[in-house]
């Protein structure tokens, strides 16, 4: 059976992860940093955004 | 004394006064933290001692996680955004009139402002009992409207950075929106 755009996001947003952001308001929100995932993701972005010679990113300029 | 024990026990009378429990993140921290994880992830363990949660809005994560080379690329840069805030904050129709508000009073001073600065300002805005914005050191953050309310002095490798955070001012925002209405009426603009 054919899948529909929406059904085939939905499946894209669950291989990126997109599908647990924690979209909501305020009300109890706990924090949840994870100080050793974050040290080895911290080396990964830095290999990612290293080798994107055409990173525009905002973030890397005086905004 | 090593670096980070500098940055840590400055922090405790920057923060003395700091009350409310949730900082506004925008992308330069997110890009500075991977830069310098060492300095950065004594930050956030800071953070989460003295009990603050970090909160962002979609436009950060749109401008962290775009260019991506593939989606592997793509799927760790939203899992380490994932891993920093503890919550995106819709945006609403209150957030969008902050943000058209904003910058009919601040005019030329809004200038530099990207949309993603104005939604910070506008959800700063909306949420002002309980939110401060992160931002790195910037001179477009209008001061006239924003306090800064405490520094954040990082040491790292490369240079010194300095993150700054805003609190919102209703009482200054309000003095300049009736300085721009009775320009307004002084000036006389012809329709």
């Amino acid at each position: 059976m054919k899948k529909s755009i929406k059904e085939l996001e939905e499946e894209l947003k669950k291989k990126t992860g997109e599908d647990k952001l924690p979209i909501g308001g305020l009300e109890g929100i706990k924090n949840t940093f994870d100080s050793k995932l974050f040290l080895k993701l911290a080396k990964e972005m830095q290999r990612i955004f290293a080798e994107d010679e055409h990173n525009t990113n905002i973030g890397f300029k005086p905004r | 004394m090593s670096i980070i024990q500098i940055l840590v026990s400055s922090l405790d009378d920057e923060f003395q006064n700091l009350h409310k429990r949730h900082l506004l993140i925008d992308t330069n921290f997110l890009i500075d933290a991977f830069k310098y994880p060492t300095q950065f992830n004594e930050l956030l363990l800071y953070f989460e001692r003295k009990g603050f949660t970090l909160v962002s809005i979609q436009a950060t994560l749109v401008e962290f996680a775009k260019g991506s080379k593939s989606i592997e690329d793509f799927s760790k840069k939203i899992t380490y955004y994932n891993n920093i805030i503890n919550r995106i904050l819709p945006l609403d129709p209150q957030i969008h009139e902050n943000v058209s508000d904003i910058i009919k009073v601040l005019l030329k001073k809004g200038g530099q402002l990207s949309y993603t600065d104005c939604l910070l300002l506008g959800t700063t805005m909306k949420y002002k009992d309980s939110i401060y914005l992160l931002t790195k050191d910037r001179s477009d953050v209008p001061i006239s409207i924003f306090n800064v309310s405490a520094s954040i002095m990082i040491e790292t490798q490369d240079n010194n950075c300095t993150f700054n955070i805003y609190e919102y001012r209703e009482e200054k925002y309000e003095n300049i929106l009736k300085k721009r209405i009775e320009d307004t009426n002084a000036s006389d603009i012809p329709f």
